[in-house]
């Protein structure tokens, strides 16, 4: 909101300067964003009048002016063309540096001399009109400062009011705010009227039919008005706090809406049928034209203000085009209601309708305080457009309101706070804010809470308003008498941090996606539509529809940082993501999962003088996860194939489980995934379910002595069929004795000549060594003799010669 | 006798000759064998001494006995020299070009937002606080309701809200970990709670999900006061000790009184500039004392405990420590970012 300070000093007296109360509001927690002094810009911009202009002899659109700006006769060359001869005009002679920026000079345009410029509205940083100079009236004395003129003097500050302070929503608001702050005398605004003519309750007929939405509806009349622009300064004023003038009917309801808080509405009395208004809900298809111009459809939750026939506003948000003043109007009928917050929140937001006066009702107006709002806006109509007022008011306002009172304990503010005030201080801050203080004793006192003070409801609510007005920074800091207690992260915390560590320090690098996919990146991965990863939440209002599903995999985000980072030439990439994926329930909350993935493409290492690199392949991403279970102490891995995974590999992806229960999947992406992320290599990933991994992992560490008799190592290269794994030999001749084979090593693979087609050799390095002796040679040649014959029986192993 | 000790003379100028010209190992072992090898001279003697009388065998075995050790010695010391010589010459040789790049082992970097987690943490499990965490998918209950912001209520708009139905949402904050907290366990509670947060809004200074930390510690006779002083703590530890700190009034609606939080601006230390909007301050976050209708909405009697609630922004947070200008690139993901941390 914007509030002039020449404005809120018609209420308070304000010494200080412009950013001093800046300050001291903003540490009140009306916070100030900025301070503008209006009269920026207005450095050497005088008013000038226009003695005689004739064309450009060189450019068509151009007028070379002979402006008189005062003490001598410039001449000027402009680019509008509305301006004529006497015109007054806004200069800005050489030297001036313009709110939109424009420094001006003395220039030749297409060869004519130009001493200047001839401002339009926008250039000076008025308003945003742009068509053509600004034309001031005859009245504009010639060679005065226009910031003089059109009443710039002034600084606008902008405060980004909390919802809770309704009733700083205008100077009013914040004068007594200002009173509060510093002490200083408050001068409310006149709204004394002279009434005349006829009674408005023989002119007009008010009935509410919803008394629960609409609590109280007061009329006044203003009769023979003049409609017509307002004067400067009623111009100045709105203009100052962002509105623009339409005439001076509206003009002063906006003018007491911004001075007083209370939004006003105008008809055009000969407009209403029947002269009469009616306040009810809409009936089910019924239509009515705002202001904006727009046709709204409405339905029975929408409060309408109608005349005897139709409707003429939506309530407390805008009014319709229908009834509105214009030029011709000569009667008006003056609105000041007080409306239900809610509904009017719940209209204008299912309208998507947002306005000065719904902003305020919706936040809770002074259902008292409209009586004077709809009284200094009569006065004011008489002031600037003439005619009379009619005697009296409308007032329909069956439940008055009932006044409230809070009894606040001093001890109370002292345990909240932790600062001992006494009673009397209490009530002086009270009675600073404008809050009559009634009975009062040692123990507390009782509050009786101005209408407008919409915010106060409670005990608490008073103890904010004693240590915002008393001070935050004064209140002294303290640390809580409270039980030592160490904060201790939770088994699943400490492992999620020590896995993300494992992760660095295995090279990778941690990402961070959004949670929210495209639903196409499930199709990329080749899911078919009835694979429970398809089964997505959809946002019902998302930003758009790449970010329209809650993720229930990790992977997509990966592959477009892999995408990413391939079009910055960053094709060497080991990253990973820890957050959490998404399964959709049938009903109630989805259950969330966190998941680890990692995505590797590209080299091992970047080449360099004494390292040579080579392209990562699904061992590398194995051996990660190797040395990333041990260091969790899950020690009993299974790594089996997954044909079923549609987006990896079918030859080199496994599914990975521990102790029997699946936690991932781990493998080279399938050729068309990659094709259709675009990327130029084919990527390796993992994912695994964070939850069963915890679970398995060990904290535990005890130490096994190491043996002191040594070990001896023996090579055997067997040959067999291909299509046994290597794991599975591996195990079988571990399996054979397993207390004296410490260690079973594959140091090769090999297939070819001589090694029949079909069949492969692995050389395995396998380590004998008892706990409590030293072997003997002939005890080993035993044991491998041993592992020859029961894998050749069992896998068919043949020993290479 | 006499001849035998002028030979043993002899042998002691030759040696000594002999070992002080040794230029290497090699030649002082040649030298050694030459004297007191099976065949050396010395050796030779010894044996010798066999024809001496009993009187004359003591003095010479003596004297023999000497210049051995003497020879020993002075190999010795040859040796410590020639090997100390070829170290020196080795050394002189062995010149590595030292401003040739080293073998780098490939380590990963944590993400900028997981390092100011940990901060954070760390800061407030020191205090005694656990970590306390909830769904990202929460329902309007949690999120709005039971933080005293009613469904038509203005404080909704201070959060753009991304529905999945009615009544289910992405959480706007974390307070609602306030809730479950509360709701799962009585007084004394002292957490904080981090965690993705969503709000419908993208543009130059916003992205539609970002990070918290949320705080809240209940108790009896807890005050504003502790308030200050906790958080006073956490920023002084956070921004260092000297860093300037305000508190200001503001409103939140599950919090009364309610504050904003100001630390001086880190860039320019106070005096204005672009990034305090020449305020001098910056905003790092929201704390209040827990409203009253909070407690009895999840069963707390208001009249028996009291607390605190806090809650700040992540990458706000991230972008101060690390001067970062920019709040998208903490999600764009490019490996030029993420490795300078």
């Amino acid at each position: 909101m914007l509030i002039s300070l020449n404005w809120l000093k018609d209420f308070v007296e304000i010494s200080e300067a412009p950013a001093a109360l800046a300050e001291r509001l903003t540490m009140a927690g009306l916070e100030v964003e900025g301070v503008s002094d209006l009269a920026e810009g207005f450095e050497n911009v005088v008013i000038g009048q226009i003695v005689s202009l004739e064309p450009h002899a060189d450019a068509e659109r151009l007028t070379v002016c002979q402006v008189d700006v005062g003490q001598d006769r410039r001449q000027i060359v402009c680019g509008a063309s509305n301006q004529r001869r006497h015109d007054k005009v806004v200069v800005a002679l050489p030297g001036a540096v313009l709110a939109g920026g424009g420094a001006i000079g003395k220039t030749k345009i297409r060869g004519v001399v130009s001493h200047g410029m001839i401002c339009s509205e926008r250039e000076i940083g008025v308003s945003d009109e742009a068509d053509g100079v600004m034309i001031l009236p005859e009245e504009a004395p010639v060679g005065a400062l226009a910031a003089e003129y059109l009443g710039r003097r002034d600084t606008v500050l902008e405060i980004d009011l909390t919802p809770n302070r309704a009733d700083c929503l205008s100077h009013l608001g914040v004068a007594r705010e200002v009173v509060a702050l510093t002490g200083c005398s408050f001068q409310g605004p006149p709204t004394a009227l002279e009434e005349a003519g006829p009674e408005v309750s023989t002119l007009s007929e008010v009935r509410v039919h919803d008394p629960q939405l609409c609590r109280r509806y007061a009329a006044r009349m203003v009769l023979d008005v003049n409609v017509g622009p307002s004067p400067a300064w009623l111009q100045q004023r709105l203009q100052a706090v962002g509105l623009r003038p339409i005439n001076n009917v509206v003009d002063v309801t906006n003018y007491v809406l911004m001075e007083m808080g209370h939004p006003l509405h105008a008809f055009d009395y000969d407009l209403l049928a029947q002269n009469r208004i009616e306040v009810r809900r809409a009936a089910p298809g019924e239509r009515l034209r705002t202001l904006d111009g727009v046709e709204r459809d409405l339905d029975p939750s929408v409060l309408l203000i109608c005349d005897g026939e139709k409707p003429v506003a939506l309530a407390g948000i805008m009014g319709g085009a229908n009834t509105q003043v214009h030029t011709a109007t000569t009667r008006v009928f003056l609105e000041a209601a007080y409306f239900q917050p809610a509904a009017i929140r719940r209209t204008a937001k299912k309208l998507g309708l947002h306005s000065d006066s719904s902003h305020r009702f919706e936040r809770g107006t002074d259902i008292e305080g409209l009586i004077e709002a709809i009284d200094r806006a009569a006065l004011l109509i008489q002031q600037v457009a003439g005619g009379t007022v009619a005697r009296g008011r409308i007032d329909v306002y069956p439940e008055p309101w009932p006044g409230r009172e809070i009894h606040l304990r001093s001890g109370q503010v002292s345990s909240l706070l932790g600062l001992k005030l006494a009673t009397d201080d209490i009530a002086d801050i009270f009675s600073r804010l404008g809050l009559d203080v009634g009975e009062r004793d040692a123990e507390g006192c009782v509050v009786h809470i101005p209408p407008f003070r919409v915010d106060l409801e409670r005990e608490v609510d008073l103890i904010e308003e004693v240590a915002r007005i008393y001070g935050y920074n004064r209140i002294p800091s303290t640390i809580p008498a409270a039980s030592i207690v160490s904060g201790q992260p939770t088994r699943h915390q400490r492992w999620t941090a020590r896995l993300r560590e494992i992760l660095v320090s295995l090279g990778y690098t941690e990402t961070i996606h959004y949670s929210f996919h495209n639903p196409q990146d499930l199709e990329w991965l080749g899911l078919p539509e009835t694979d429970p990863l398809r089964s997505q939440i959809r946002i019902r209002n998302p930003l758009s529809e790449e970010q329209s599903v809650l993720r229930t995999t990790l992977l997509p985000g990966l592959l477009h940082a892999a995408r990413r980072n391939q079009s910055l030439s960053l094709t060497n990439l080991q990253i990973f993501e820890m957050g959490r994926v998404f399964e959709k329930k049938d009903s109630g909350l989805p259950r969330e999962h966190t998941r680890v993935a990692g995505l590797m493409v590209g080299q091992n290492v970047g080449e360099g003088w004494n390292v040579s690199s080579r392209t990562q392949d699904f061992y590398d991403m194995k051996g990660d996860l190797e040395e990333l279970f041990e260091r969790l102490q899950v020690h009993r891995c299974g790594w089996g194939r997954s044909e079923e995974l549609p987006f990896l590999h079918p030859g080199k992806s496994t599914r990975i489980a521990c102790d029997g229960v699946s936690v991932g999947y781990a493998g080279e992406l399938h050729p068309s995934v990659v094709k259709r992320y675009d990327l130029a290599e084919q990527p390796l990933c993992f994912e695994l379910d964070l939850d069963p991994l915890v679970e398995k992992a060990s904290e535990t560490i005890v130490y096994t002595p190491p043996i002191r008799f040594p070990s001896v190592e023996r090579d055997l290269a067997l040959v067999l069929s291909d299509k046994v794994p290597a794991g599975e030999v591996a195990e079988q001749i571990r399996n054979i004795e397993p207390e004296l084979i410490r260690d079973v090593r594959l140091f090769d693979l090999y297939r070819g000549t001589p090694i029949p087609d079909g069949q492969k050799s692995l050389a395995f390095a396998v380590r004998f060594q008892a706990p409590d002796r030293t072997l003997k040679n002939e005890e080993i040649n035993e044991i491998r003799d041993k592992i020859v014959t029961e894998l050749h029986r069992t896998l068919g192993a043949t020993l290479r010669d | 006798m006499s001849q035998i000790l002028d030979t043993l003379t002899r042998i002691e100028e030759e040696s000594e000759k002999e070992i002080a010209a040794a230029a290497t190992l090699s030649e002082i072992q040649a030298g050694r064998v030459r004297v007191l090898g099976k065949k050396g001279s010395l050796t030779r003697l010894l044996i010798a001494m066999k024809d001496l009388s009993s009187e004359e065998r003591p003095v010479v075995g003596k004297a023999v006995n000497a210049l051995k050790q003497r020879i020993q010695e002075l190999i010795k010391q040859r040796t410590v020299e020639l090997e100390r010589q070829e170290q020196a010459d080795r050394l002189k040789q062995e010149r590595l070009d030292v401003t040739l790049p080293g073998r780098r082992t490939v380590r990963g970097r944590l993400h900028p937002i997981t390092r100011i987690f940990h901060r954070v943490e760390g800061i407030f499990e020191g205090l005694g606080f656990h970590i306390a965490e909830g769904p990202e998918v929460e329902e309007d209950y949690y999120n709005f309701e039971a933080l005293n912001i009613p469904p038509d209520h203005p404080a909704r708009d201070m959060q753009d809200t991304f529905y999945i139905t009615d009544d289910i949402l992405l959480r706007t904050h974390t307070s609602p970990v306030q809730i479950r907290t509360m709701k799962s366990q009585d007084p004394p509670v002292r957490i904080i709670a981090p965690g993705k947060v969503y709000r419908c809004d993208a543009d130059i200074s916003h992205t539609p999900m970002f990070h918290q930390v949320e705080g809240l510690m209940v108790d009896r006779g807890i005050t504003f006061g502790d308030l200050k002083g906790i958080l006073e703590i956490f920023l002084h530890e956070m921004f260092g000790a000297s860093t300037g700190i305000r508190f200001r009034p503001s409103f939140f609606p599950f919090t009364e009184p309610s504050a904003e939080v100001d630390i001086a601006c880190l860039i320019c230390g106070g005096g204005g500039c672009r990034v305090c909007k020449d305020s001098g301050w910056l905003e790092i976050m929201g704390a209040g004392m827990v409203d009253p209708a909070v407690f009895r909405m999840v069963g707390y009697d208001p009249e028996a405990v009291s607390g605190f609630a806090f809650g700040m922004g992540i990458e706000r947070i991230a972008m101060l420590v690390y001067r970062i200008d920019d709040i998208r690139l903490f999600f764009e993901n490019e490996l030029r970012f993420l490795t300078q941390f």
